[in-house]
């Protein structure tokens, strides 16, 4: 039980940081910032693939 | 897991928190060579915890500095876009190229960089007439008012972001350490702006490197447990620290830790760890 929620409070706090991105994104796109939304959203593209192409190698 | 070894592994995490959240550095410098030296952990395991700590470091620091307005998350968004391009090539390259030629030449980068911020002064650029352009401002609690500046060499600083998300990725450390500069130096973003803004990327780094080990099953859970939440809390004093440091202050005392972090991977680049 300990480990398993050990297991899902590190797994919460590792995803926190591109969370964070996509929800940056969301509020940028209310505020109708779209140059900077978009931004937002390539990063989280890009963050994705490298992810991707690092499980490659 | 014993109580002491809990309570050393919280301070570990508390060292590199407050460092990470004064300097807007990951700490990663810090955390792997304790724990390999110290702990007895294989460089993969204090690698996997190290990058743990990292994310734990910067949610704590980004959410007091965002909340403050002194994260520039506009740039930090932009800049992390090249930034990652750049560790994407650097995990292509580490596959043929071997990093030791490049660890060195990167610590020397980092002591150059170490020199210039101690010898030039600081050079924020005011701002004027801001239609479009990369217009912010900080309140900052040292000089008790709001401080305007301008990014300068946006094109230019995105690309050596990018050559720092190679040196990065290749060498395993680095981040902050190498964006810093190029925010303060040459892009001239204020020291605190600048550390701030590292703050919110370095997580978004991290959580690449993280993610994977955690899929794999490769995160020591109590060992990366109790080193965030040393992060974390060492995070909230390095945010309070930097409440009462003025930038020049700052900007000497980075310019020590680079030459502290040069000096570490040289050190491993000869092979101590």
């Amino acid at each position: 039980m300990g480990e398993a929620v050990l297991w899902l409070g590190i797994l919460v706090l590792v995803v926190s940081p591109i969370l964070g991105v996509a929800v940056s994104m969301l509020s940028l796109f209310r505020e109708r910032d779209l140059k900077w939304a978009g931004v937002a959203l390539l990063l989280i593209i890009m963050t994705a693939v490298a992810t991707v192409i690092s499980s490659l190698f | 897991m014993g109580p002491e070894l809990l309570f050393s592994l919280i301070l570990v995490g508390v060292l590199a928190g407050v460092m990470g959240a004064l300097f807007g550095i990951g700490g990663g410098m810090l955390i792997v060579p304790i724990l390999v030296i110290f702990y007895g952990l294989a460089a993969k395991d204090a690698a996997a915890i190290s990058l743990v700590g990292i994310v734990a470091t910067s949610v704590g620091a980004s959410a007091v500095y965002v909340d403050k307005g002194i994260s520039n998350i506009r740039l930090g968004l932009y800049l992390e876009i090249t930034t990652v391009i750049g560790a994407i090539a650097g995990v292509i390259f580490a596959t043929f190229i071997s990093n030791t030629a490049l660890t060195l030449i990167f610590s020397l980068v980092l002591v150059y960089s170490g020199i210039r911020m101690i010898l030039n002064p600081e050079l924020a650029v005011e701002p004027k007439d801001c239609n479009g352009k990369y217009c912010f401002t900080y309140y900052d609690e040292v000089r008790k008012k709001n401080v305007g500046y301008e990014v300068q060499n946006v094109k230019s600083g995105a690309a050596m972001c990018t050559v720092a998300g190679v040196v990065a990725s290749m060498t395993g450390v680095g981040g902050g350490a190498i964006k810093v500069p190029i925010m303060n130096l040459h892009m001239h973003v204020p020291i605190k702006a600048a550390a701030a803004t590292s703050n919110y990327m370095i997580g978004i780094t991290a959580f690449a490197g993280a993610i994977l080990y955690f899929v794999m099953g490769d995160v020591p859970l109590a060992f990366a447990g109790a080193v965030a939440v040393g992060g974390f809390l060492g995070s909230m004093v390095g945010t309070k620290i930097t409440s009462f440091v003025d930038g020049k202050s700052l900007r000497r005392y980075f310019s020590v830790l680079l030459f502290f972090i040069a000096a570490v991977m040289a050190i491993d680049a000869g092979g101590l760890f």
